[in-house]
C-alpha cells in the first residue's frame, strides 16, 4: 500500500497535488489509485518504486497516445514518503468495468462475446501496425468505457516490440504455457491470446494449461453445438494458419454473419412450421366439423 | 560492480524459500558479501498455505534482498514459473540501472532519480535494451527443506522454464543450481553453468528434499561458484574476487 485514503501527493517536479480517493486495482509494477486534482477532476494514478517500469508504461502510453483505445496519459512525477522515493503518472480515469465483471455480472450472448473479441483484435492489430505485441492480454485488462461505450484496453506495461521475447504474460493465454509455440512477442502470440478469450468466454470459465491440454478443450467446444465455422476459425488460430489480428478479425466477421443467417433461418423455419401447424389445425376442424 | 562492466556480464543469485533460515551464516551478512563482490542477490518467498509464514520469515526474504541489492516477491508455488522468470528480468534492469545512475554520477553530477522524469526515458530504453543484450550468469539457490517437499517437482520444472525463457535473450544466458541443505557445507551443487535445457533437466531429476534451512552458507556456496568460474575462464575478476575473499 503506497498511499492512504485523502491522503495529499504532491509531484516532485511539476508541484501539483493530487488527493487520493481510492485504491482501483494492482498491477505487476505498481498500485492504481482514484485521485483528484485542484479543480476537484478525476483521474487514475499508477505509482510503484521500480523508476524502470514506471517510466517504461509511461512512454508506452505516449507512443500509443493518439489511439483512442488507450487511456490518456498527463504527467510523469515523483513523490516522496517516509524517505522513500515513489515513481507515478497520471492518466485518464476510465468509468467502467473490465470484461471480467460484465461476464460475472451480465448473460452475453454468442453474438456478443464474437462482438467483443471481434473489436478487441482490431484494437490489437492496430498496436501491432505501430510495431507493437500486447503481450499480457486478459479479462482484467479491457475495460467497457460506460460513458463513452467503448472497449478500452488498460495496463499497457506488457507492450513488447514485435520480435523480442515476451516477459509479462498470464499463463491462460500465454502460448508457452500451452505447448503450443515459444514465447516471442510475434503476431501469431497475439492470435493465440485473443483465441484463447473467445474460448474460455464461449465456455463460461477459466482454463488452466496446468490442468488441461489443449485438443481436451477444443474437444468441449465442440460439443457445444456452435457453428462450424467457429471450430475452423479456432483451429485456424491455435495451428497458426490464422496468424495475424486482422485476419482473425475478418473472420469473426465471417462467423459472426454466418451465425446471423444461421439464426435467421431457424426464425423463418420456425415460423414456417408454426403456420403449417396452424392450417392443418384449421384443416383438421373443417373436416371434423 | 566494476568487474561486471569489464566482463559484460551480469551475476545474479536468486534465492528460492519456504522459511526462516536456521544454521549456518546468517544470510542478509551473505548476501552483503555477494552485493560487495559484485553480484546481486534477489529472493522469492514461497508463500506456505499449511505452515502460515510468520513475520520474521518475511522480514528475512526482504531483508536478504537489500542486502544484496535486489529485489523480493512472494507467490504461490503454483505461481512460481512466471515469478522466477519476471524477477531474474527485473534483477538484471536493476542492476543496470545501478551501474548506468553511478556512471552517469560520474559523467554529469546526477543520479537517474535526480534527472527530470521525461528525460529518464531515453535512459530506461538503454536499460531494456542492455539488459536484453548483454551476458547473464544467473545461479538459482533452491531451498529443498522438508516444508519444500510436496513443492519441489514445480520447484524444478520453474528452473528449467527459467533456462528456456531466458534462450529468447539476445545475449548468452546460463544457469546453476545449488539446492539447500547438501551434503557438504549445508548444500550441494546440482547443475553447474550450463544453457543447455535437457543437461539441466536431466540434473535437476537428482534432486531430493529434506533437512533445515541454511541459506546463508548457500548464498556464499554461489558467490564461491561465481568467482571460481570467471577464474577459469580467465576474465578479470580481481577487484570483486578481493572483496570476496575479505568477507570468506
Amino acid at each position: 500500500m503506497y498511499s492512504s485514503k485523502y491522503e495529499s501527493i504532491r509531484g516532485r517536479w511539476s508541484g501539483k497535488t493530487y488527493t487520493v480517493l481510492r485504491k482501483l486495482g494492482a498491477g505487476g509494477i505498481g498500485e492504481i489509485y482514484l485521485v483528484t486534482d485542484d479543480n476537484g477532476e478525476s483521474f487514475a494514478m499508477k505509482t510503484g518504486r521500480d523508476l524502470v517500469s514506471i517510466t517504461k508504461e509511461y512512454g508506452s502510453l505516449v507512443k500509443l497516445g493518439p489511439m483512442c483505445f488507450t487511456p490518456k496519459v498527463y504527467e510523469l512525477d515523483d513523490y516522496e514518503k517516509n524517505n522513500k522515493v515513489y515513481h507515478f503518472f497520471i492518466m485518464e480515469y476510465i468509468e467502467g468495468y473490465t470484461l471480467r465483471d460484465a461476464l460475472s455480472k451480465e448473460k452475453l450472448t454468442f453474438g456478443n462475446k464474437l462482438d467483443i473479441v471481434r473489436i478487441v483484435a482490431k484494437v490489437l492489430k492496430e498496436i501491432n501496425d505501430q510495431g507493437y505485441v500486447y503481450t499480457d492480454l486478459k479479462y482484467e485488462n479491457i475495460m467497457v468505457d460506460k460513458r463513452n461505450g467503448i472497449i478500452r484496453l488498460i495496463d499497457l506495461g506488457s507492450i513488447t516490440p514485435i520480435g523480442e521475447r515476451v516477459k509479462e504474460y498470464t499463463p491462460m493465454y500465454d502460448r508457452s504455457n500451452w505447448n503450443a509455440g515459444s514465447r516471442t512477442a510475434d503476431l501469431s502470440y497475439q492470435v493465440f491470446a485473443i483465441i484463447i478469450l473467445l474460448v474460455s468466454m464461449l465456455l463460461n470459465k477459466d482454463i488452466n494449461p496446468e490442468k488441461e491440454q489443449l485438443e481436451r478443450v477444443v474437444d468441449r467446444l465442440r460439443r457445444c453445438s456452435f457453428p462450424k465455422d467457429l471450430y475452423d476459425m479456432v483451429n485456424g488460430c491455435l495451428d497458426g494458419s490464422i496468424a495475424d489480428c486482422g485476419s482473425l478479425y475478418d473472420r469473426l466477421g465471417t462467423v459472426c454473419r454466418c451465425s446471423f443467417a444461421g439464426r435467421r433461418l431457424t426464425y423463418v423455419l420456425n415460423a414456417v412450421i408454426a403456420f403449417l401447424s396452424m392450417l392443418l389445425a384449421v384443416l383438421i376442424r373443417t373436416v371434423f366439423a | 560492480m566494476t568487474t561486471l562492466i569489464e566482463s559484460g556480464e551480469i551475476k545474479q543469485i536468486i534465492v528460492v524459500t519456504d522459511g526462516r533460515s536456521n544454521t549456518g551464516i546468517s544470510p542478509v551478512e551473505a548476501a552483503k558479501r555477494a552485493f560487495d563482490a559484485g553480484i546481486t542477490v534477489s529472493t522469492i518467498g514461497v508463500i506456505n498455505i499449511r505452515n502460515s509464514s510468520d513475520e520474521k520469515d518475511i522480514e528475512e526474504v526482504e531483508e536478504i534482498a537489500k542486502a544484496g541489492g535486489g529485489l523480493c516477491d512472494y507467490t504461490h508455488i503454483e505461481d512460481l514459473s512466471r515469478t522466477i522468470q519476471n524477477l531474474t528480468h527485473k534483477t538484471a534492469q536493476r542492476t543496470i540501472e545501478q551501474i548506468v545512475s553511478r556512471q552517469l554520477k560520474v559523467i554529469i553530477g546526477e543520479e537517474i532519480e535526480n534527472l527530470e522524469p521525461k528525460s529518464r526515458l531515453k535512459i530506461v530504453d538503454f536499460i531494456e535494451n542492455y539488459g536484453e543484450n548483454i551476458n547473464l550468469k544467473c545461479i538459482v539457490v533452491l531451498d529443498t527443506s522438508g516444508s519444500m517437499r510436496d513443492r519441489l517437482s514445480i520447484a524444478k520444472r520453474s528452473v528449467v522454464e527459467l533456462l528456456e525463457s531466458l534462450q529468447g535473450r539476445k545475449g548468452s544466458s546460463s544457469i546453476a543450481v545449488i539446492a539447500y541443505p547438501g551434503e557438504e557445507a549445508g548444500s550441494s551443487i546440482i547443475c553447474g553453468f550450463t544453457n543447455e535445457i535437457d543437461t539441466l533437466r536431466q540434473k535437476l531429476e537428482a534432486l531430493r528434499s529434506g533437512g533445515g534451512t541454511p541459506t546463508g552458507p548457500a548464498i556464499l556456496k554461489a558467490c564461491e561458484m561465481l568467482y571460481q568460474y570467471y577464474e577459469v575462464c580467465g576474465t578479470d575478476i580481481s577487484e570483486g574476487f578481493e572483496a570476496l575473499q575479505h568477507y570468506v
